[in-house]
């Protein structure tokens, strides 16, 4: 017979025991050297001793060896280590900050850009602009300041922005109408009754109840 | 309010330039200037009845056909502002819900006691009986609401209403004494040119609350009384406060919170006595073109907290700064030398009714009582509601008990509102009720409805939200009970069960 039937869901024979169950087991019995047997484990070689153990108690042989150990040891650094390994980090920042900068900042002009630039302006007017009559056009001239001050006009309009209501109505307004305090003339009411909700999040709101809303519900 | 058009922001803005130009002074004396009355009565007459019983009728008038804007236009008659744009804002508020009730109103307004004057204004209680027409089988409702009008002299011997705001039923309002509550142990007021206007628990959110006008001006002072078992260190507590207000009004931007001790203690400071301050720059708004400020002070003694609240335009604080410094000065404790614990547990059960002992809460104001779990911690809260209690098991399984009272424009509790209202908070809970529901059970000997029921977390709804919720409500015609309750670890099921079937009323 197996040790556990998981067809029967016994284990020797035995119903496994619920939960609740388990505190009522008998007492497994103790050998004589249980204690030694114990401290001895733990005073053991340490974690690498206990698996090395554990390994030798799976298989009966050392897999463990001081050799294969030592395969995994880390090298002694070499006495340059520190510099290049600071070197190298500091290159890494360079490049990544240099990478970082080119998105935003532009080249430099080369020497000769702006004597191209204005060579290139001074060739356009000789041959004659097609577009300057259109830019020199009286209500072309005009454009520009009424579009200023149609500019300023809205943003001046958008500043008149509608004036606040007074603070009172401000908290009242954050408050659920069914509660009488949504209609009290002073703000700290709301203020106080935020504060007992925080003291006590899972409690009913502690605040009574406004007759007139309660009077508005019964009627629908 | 239409805030968009608002008379006058081409002048604003002509004087902002103006000002930018480098004409400072000139823009400055030109700035409307609401701290000032046009037609000052004279000093110490307060308005004829005859006048104010027209303004009220034309008030009514204009109720009475729904129409929001004419209402307030009444504010703003020969080009002037109303005093106190904030509470303007919130009459609106407060008028628009009641025409969405969309049935027939018809208000009915008079005058509760005599006007008084006050500084520039005459100030009159008025009690407005709104007759709502409903669909039957509800028919004739009556709202009752009690409001506090102030007014100034008009063209001729007529009078102009120039700030509106609501009143607790049962409660005076006060010039010249000073508001005080010895089992809140404070008083504050009684300084000339203020107006004192006591506020429904449900509105301020408090164990008790008042607001102190300027009359005349946008300036106002709001005091609030809370419990911090916590016993939270007062610059946190103002910094939580700032924070807060800007979480609801991300333009607004807190300062730092600073030590402060209320001007009457600060020489000789009883040895309980802790305070802090935070400024909070608020935005310019329809009503201050240079901006306003809210200016949060704590005073802390032991558990029991006074936080004051003070707001208003730059101008208005700066015009002010006397009468406002003279306010507050006038905030202290009348003891200084009584039991920490007592100081915190008196305000609570004199306003609760309830108290706690032992996990047992008892609450002789509503002859309430629940047995809360044995070994869990059982702590009184404030807000809005009538009462709260909270208990908290060593796994985190938590059961709360919270009375709601009448709500404001109710007569009385009823089982249509209550499943109303526990809908809403379930639904915006991000929960629904299970399938196990029971229905309003009347529980003879007591005379009072009772019902259990099932909350489970929407399909969908946030990771937040807890799974599910067992619920037990009582209701009364002046109370609306709920005992509700989180588990958090299964040993937890039965003692809370068993808290929870100890609910009754005695």
């Amino acid at each position: 017979m197996t040790a556990f039937d998981e067809t029967a869901g016994t284990f020797e024979g035995r119903a496994f025991p619920g939960e609740a169950e388990w505190l009522d087991l008998p007492v497994p019995p103790i050998t004589a050297d249980f204690v030694e047997r114990t401290i001895a484990a733990l005073s053991g070689e340490g974690l690498a001793g206990r698996a090395d153990s554990a390994l030798r108690a799976t298989n009966g042989e050392d897999r463990l060896t001081p050799a294969v150990l030592a395969a995994f040891a880390a090298p002694a650094p070499s006495r340059d280590f520190v510099q290049r390994t600071l070197h190298a980090v500091q290159e890494q920042r360079r490049s990544r900050w240099q990478e970082l900068l080119a998105r935003h900042v532009a080249p430099d002009p080369s020497p000769d850009f702006v004597a191209r630039t204005l060579a290139a302006l001074a060739r356009r007017d000789e041959q004659g602009d097609p577009h300057a009559a259109i830019r020199k056009h009286p209500l072309r001239l005009w454009i520009w300041p009424l579009l200023t001050i149609a500019a300023a006009a809205a943003v001046f309009l958008l500043l008149q922005r509608a004036p606040q209501p007074p603070i009172e109505l401000r908290l009242a307004q954050q408050v659920r109408p069914a509660f009488a305090h949504a209609y009290a003339s002073s703000p700290l009411p709301a203020v106080l009754a935020e504060l007992d909700r925080r003291a006590d999040p899972s409690a009913m709101p502690n605040g009574g109840a406004d007759g007139i809303w309660l009077l508005q519900r019964r009627d629908r | 309010m239409n805030w968009r058009a608002r008379p006058g922001s081409l002048r604003c803005a002509l004087l902002a330039l103006l000002s930018w130009l480098g004409m400072p002074l000139c823009a400055q004396s030109a700035a409307p200037d609401t701290s000032s009355d046009r037609k000052l009565t004279p000093d110490g007459a307060a308005l004829a009845k005859d006048a104010i019983g027209d303004v009220l009728r034309r008030l009514d008038a204009a109720f009475d056909r729904g129409d929001v804007d004419g209402y307030l236009a009444q504010f703003s008659v020969d080009g002037s502002t109303p005093d106190h744009p904030g509470a303007q804002a919130m009459l609106r508020q407060r008028l628009a819900a009641l025409f969405a009730l969309g049935v027939p109103l018809h208000r009915t307004s008079s005058l509760v006691g005599e006007p008084v004057r006050i500084g520039p204004r005459t100030v009159v209680r008025v009690r407005h009986e709104i007759h709502a027409t409903f669909p039957e089988p509800q028919g004739q409702r009556v709202i009752v609401e009690d409001s506090l009008l102030a007014l100034r002299s008009g063209a001729g011997a007529t009078a102009v209403p120039t700030f509106a705001v609501e009143i607790a039923g049962d409660a005076e309002f006060l010039v010249g004494r000073p508001f005080q509550c010895p089992a809140c142990n404070y008083a504050i007021g009684g300084v000339d040119g203020w107006l004192c206007v006591p506020t429904r628990r449900d509105r301020a959110q408090a164990l008790e609350g008042a607001s102190f006008y300027r009359i005349g001006t946008d300036l106002a002072c709001d005091v609030s009384v809370q419990i911090d078992d916590e016993l939270t260190a007062p610059t946190i507590v103002a910094e939580r406060l700032g924070q807060a207000l800007r979480q609801l009004d991300p333009a607004s931007k807190p300062r730092l919170a600073t030590a402060w001790l209320p001007p009457a203690h600060a020489a000789t400071p009883p040895r309980e006595l802790a305070g802090a301050r935070i400024e909070v720059d608020l935005p310019a708004d329809a009503a201050s073109s240079d901006g306003s400020r809210a200016v949060f002070h704590v005073s802390a003694f032991g558990a029991l907290q006074h936080l004051l609240l003070v707001r208003g335009s730059n101008r208005a604080l700066r015009d002010h700064e006397a009468a406002l410094q003279a306010l507050l000065h006038s905030f202290h404790l009348l003891d200084g030398n009584c039991d920490r614990a007592l100081a915190a547990a008196r305000p609570v059960e004199h306003h609760t009714g309830g108290a706690l002992s032992n996990g047992v809460y008892q609450n002789e104001k509503f002859q309430l009582e629940l047995t809360g779990p044995k070994g869990w911690k059982a702590q009184q809260r404030c807000g809005g509601a009538e009462f709260k209690v909270v208990w908290t098991s060593p796994g985190g399984s938590r059961l709360w008990l919270t009375g709601y009272a009448v709500p404001p424009g109710l007569e009385r509790w009823c089982s249509r509102t209550a499943d109303l209202w526990l809908g809403d908070l379930c639904s915006n809970m991000g929960m629904q009720q299970g399938a196990a529901a029971g229905d309003w059970v009347r529980i003879e000997p007591c005379d009072v409805l009772s019902r259990s029921m099932t909350w489970v977390g929407k399909p969908g709804s946030a990771p937040s939200t807890l799974a599910q919720r067992q619920l037990r409500c009582l209701l009364r015609d002046d109370l609306l009970v709920v005992a509700d309750s989180t588990l958090a670890d299964d040993a937890d099921k039965a003692p809370m069960r068993a808290a929870i079937d100890s609910l009754i009323r005695r």
